[in-house]
């Protein structure tokens, strides 16, 4: 990155400090995953590629920057989001469809509204998924995404 | 570089991470205890914990050990007698909802989904601890998970 920035301007300092914080949003996410032994399933192991997806775009614009490859950090990055929105979703609903295992609905919840059921899943009120947590992928992929912004190798 | 926008994204960062290790503690701790209680060996608990009983299923395992101490104290030894067990590594979905069914767990069906989710389980683990830890996710009520347990085995 260093070669492509400018170096000694605060443009660049504040570069390279958001791709730090990228790498540290998907690190810690990764540890988050693996002490929940997230990858029992097929779903649990989306974030995983996410990851992945976010690791290639941080690489991409910290150590080969240039027009086409920040392009594609940005594509990789918007998938991660992507990943990150829909993990959202997944969790919500992994929460309403055990809604009824859980002792204090077992005998209500079928009866409940559609829309009481889905505000406790959202809410935290019922299930075991943590809710906004997949949003640290697109967390990862919006400090990607701003240390692109302006990148000196697209050019004014 | 927008100097708002890079702040902004550190902002969000930092409070995105502090959510996403937030977790289900609450939930565990409350699964665990609720798990813990030995509604088996004696009928004591289901007084404590009415209205957990009665939301679990007026047909759940835990009501049987309850009658059967009342009514003769043998019983008590063999708190399951009669239960099918099926092989919680091979079985189809529908019979593991059919033993459950069988042994008077409510949402059968839901919980099935659940024991068939996190396979495999270890050939070696007869207390299958492993399997106990996925369903206390889900807060159960008091001998549920017991209760499913006792119907399943992974001897091959």
């Amino acid at each position: 990155m260093t070669a492509a920035s400018p170096a000694g301007t605060n443009e660049g300092l504040l570069r390279r400090i958001l791709l730090a914080l990228a790498a540290l949003s998907i690190v810690v996410t990764a540890v988050e995953l693996a002490t929940d032994r997230h990858w029992e399933t097929f779903v649990q192991r989306i974030p995983w590629f996410a990851l992945l997806a976010a690791t290639a775009a941080l690489l991409l614009v910290a150590v080969q920057p240039g027009p086409g490859s920040i392009r594609i950090a940005r594509l990789l990055a918007a998938v991660t989001a992507a990943a990150g929105i829909v993990g959202v979703y997944k969790h919500v609903e992994a929460n309403r469809d055990t809604g009824a295992l859980d002792f204090r609905y077992s005998a209500t919840w079928d009866s409940m509204s559609a829309t009481s059921q889905w505000w406790k899943a959202a809410s935290g009120g019922v299930g075991p998924s943590p809710v906004l947590a997949p949003l640290a992928l697109a967390n990862s992929a919006a400090l990607v995404i701003a240390a692109t912004l302006r990148h000196p190798v697209l050019g004014s | 570089m927008n100097v708002r926008l890079v702040a902004a994204s550190a902002g969000l960062a930092s409070l995105l991470l502090l959510a996403g290790c937030g977790d289900d503690d609450g939930t565990a701790a409350t699964a665990a205890a609720a798990t813990a209680t030995p509604v088996t060996s004696s009928g004591e608990a289901t007084a404590t914990r009415p209205a957990a009983t009665a939301a679990a299923s007026p047909t759940s395992a835990a009501t049987p050990p309850a009658a059967s101490a009342s009514s003769s104290p043998p019983a008590a030894a063999s708190p399951t007698p009669a239960v099918r067990k099926v092989n919680a590594n091979t079985a189809t979905e529908a019979e593991v909802a059919a033993a459950l069914q069988a042994a008077g767990v409510s949402n059968a069906a839901r919980w099935a989904k659940e024991v068939v989710e996190y396979r495999p389980y270890p050939a070696n683990d007869p207390t299958m601890a492993k399997l106990r830890g996925e369903l206390a996710k889900y807060n159960p009520g008091p001998g549920v998970v017991e209760a499913i347990v006792a119907t399943l085995t992974v001897a091959p």
